[in-house]
């Protein structure tokens, strides 16, 4: 991995941002590696004009955290379409990779992808963001 | 030893550490595939015509030298794709055979998962339950809570010669006489038993033991499962289809005789026959000698580690009851970050639960990192992967 992505992914993973527990939560999800026990939990609280405040807790590897915290930066204070927007940007970067004027984030998000084995570490946090999303989608607007 | 190894040509810069996982091939097995292919191709068990007696003859000696080899008789060497399905052939026909509402089945907290999930299945299709042999704090089987789990309404016991976590080679002939004394049946996994230890069935006296052949320097999927002959008779067979038969009528059908009543199909034939050749090797090689090499080996990283790395927790004591592995929890650094900073450095270790989940929970741990040497490791090996611990520590904890 390119070495500037590779200090972004250790300083995520040393200091991930976001980090912490919610109260007053409208929606959490946790999800589990079961071939080596890492966990994430990421919280969403949406306000009456429909942003969502994120936090996450988890332990794990720093491709699984240092993820977590780079999707964080994300997905926070997005509204649905926004989330929306950066769920299938990850879906496509999985895919086919970041795109070259793409922003450090999703350049170092691509930086994981070398790691196929992985790629269950790197998804964690996301998994816990489709549901998350899948269960706003089925509230009454 | 390295140079036996072609792929230690491939990768000169490799330092593969991770032997219990799988073991690298040595140039005869590979060649005695290759071989096979370019010459020797044929179904076996079929064809009038020469090539095809030539391949059943090779096929056939393989299995004769590897029932040589053990001390077994040919006919109770059955091959299967590898430990995994030895194990499930027991639990499933032995299990029909063998296994009454009320009984019990005894193995232990240390098994891989081959050799607790088979069993499982048997147990709820059997009325049977299971119970499991714990360890003592040094990460020994506990002989005395041994001796009172294997009761006389224990039915079969089945257990690791070899742990393939904590490298720790059981007291397989104090708990084979426990299951004998109330008239069990007993099985060894010996996925890790067969390419460290000199394995003779009858003087282990087991009644069923498996192995594979890819961590014994074979092939992957191919493995033998060697059962007492009237045991095996007294099975239903475990698959149906070609040669396992010996008369098929659209009303119904009879079947082979032993081995051939539990090898449905055409068999793994190179892989038969890069075992038989691997086991070859195995004969030629010193294995006490080879042992010592790998106690010597995870002895010296284990104390290295105690030196110079205070944040690494060392799961298992080395003993003389133990083949070299060394299964370590760094208190900073997750297992699969030491094995990426391994790799960044050509050394190859496993990270994970190693299909050993609930001794991981015994062990309360998630994951853990295991450092598995084999005949192809030196010295040299051991500074290599200390070098990656250093690293790793300064990526990680600066």
């Amino acid at each position: 991995m390119n070495e500037e992505w590779k200090s972004l992914i250790l300083d995520h993973y040393k200091h991930p941002r976001h980090y912490g527990d919610m109260k007053d939560f409208t929606f959490a999800s946790e999800q589990h590696n079961r071939t080596c026990g890492d966990h994430v939990k990421v919280f969403a609280t949406i306000d009456d004009q429909g942003t969502a405040t994120f936090s996450f807790l988890g332990a794990g590897c720093s491709l699984c955290l240092a993820s977590a915290s780079l999707m964080m930066e994300l997905v926070h204070s997005q509204n649905k379409s926004g989330i929306e927007a950066v769920r299938q940007e990850f879906q496509n970067m999985m895919k086919k990779g970041a795109s070259p004027d793409a922003i450090d984030t999703w350049k170092a998000l691509d930086g994981l992808r070398q790691y196929p084995v992985r790629s269950r570490c790197v998804k964690l946090a996301w998994q816990a963001l489709d549901e998350i999303y899948a269960e706003w989608n089925t509230q009454k607007p | 030893m390295k140079a036996l190894f072609p792929i230690f040509n491939s990768h000169p810069a490799l330092v593969y550490l991770d032997s219990n996982a799988t073991s690298q091939k040595p140039q005869a097995v590979i060649e005695a595939i290759d071989q096979y292919y370019r010459s020797e191709n044929a179904n076996v068990h079929r064809g009038v015509y020469q090539l095809s007696e030539n391949a059943t003859r090779i096929f056939e000696e393989s299995r004769l030298r590897i029932a040589a080899y053990i001390n077994a008789e040919s006919v109770e060497v059955i091959f299967t794709r590898g430990t995994t399905e030895a194990i499930n052939i027991v639990a499933q026909s032995g299990g029909q055979a063998f296994l009454r509402p009320g009984d019990e089945i005894v193995l232990t907290v240390c098994e891989h998962h081959s050799n607790i999930v088979p069993w499982q299945i048997a147990a709820e299709r059997h009325g049977v339950t299971i119970k499991y042999i714990p360890l003592t704090a040094d990460r020994r089987l506990d002989l005395e809570a041994a001796r009172e789990l294997i009761t006389a309404k224990t039915r079969m016991v089945s257990l690791g010669h070899v742990s393939n976590v904590l490298g720790v080679i059981h007291p397989v002939r104090e708990i084979i006489a426990m299951a004998k004394a109330v008239g069990a049946l007993t099985m060894l996994d010996g996925a890790q038993g067969i390419p460290h230890l000199k394995v003779d069935v009858k003087e282990l006296d087991c009644d069923f033991y498996a192995f594979s052949g890819h961590k014994a320097f074979g092939p992957t999927g191919i493995g033998v499962l060697y059962g007492k002959k009237a045991l095996l008779n007294a099975m239903p067979p475990y698959q149906g289809g070609g040669d396992m038969i010996e008369k098929v009528t659209l009303q119904g059908s009879t079947w082979n005789e032993l081995p051939s009543k539990f090898e449905a199909g055409t068999p793994h034939i190179e892989g038969a026959i890069g075992l038989g050749v691997a086991i070859d090797f195995l004969k030629s090689l010193p294995l006490e000698k080879l042992l010592a090499h790998d106690q010597h080996l995870g002895r010296l990283l284990t104390q290295k580690l105690r030196e110079e790395f205070p944040r690494v927790k060392i799961l298992v004591e080395p003993g003389e009851d133990w083949v070299g592995t060394v299964t370590i929890v760094h208190e900073n650094i997750h297992p699969h970050d030491l094995a990426a900073v391994c790799d960044s450095d050509n050394i190859a270790i496993r990270a994970g639960h190693h299909c050993a989940q609930p001794l991981m929970e015994v062990l309360g741990v998630t994951s853990t990192a295991r450092v598995s040497p084999g005949l192809y490791n030196d010295e040299a090996d051991i500074e290599r992967f200390l070098a990656a611990l250093r690293k790793a520590e300064k990526l990680f904890l600066s």
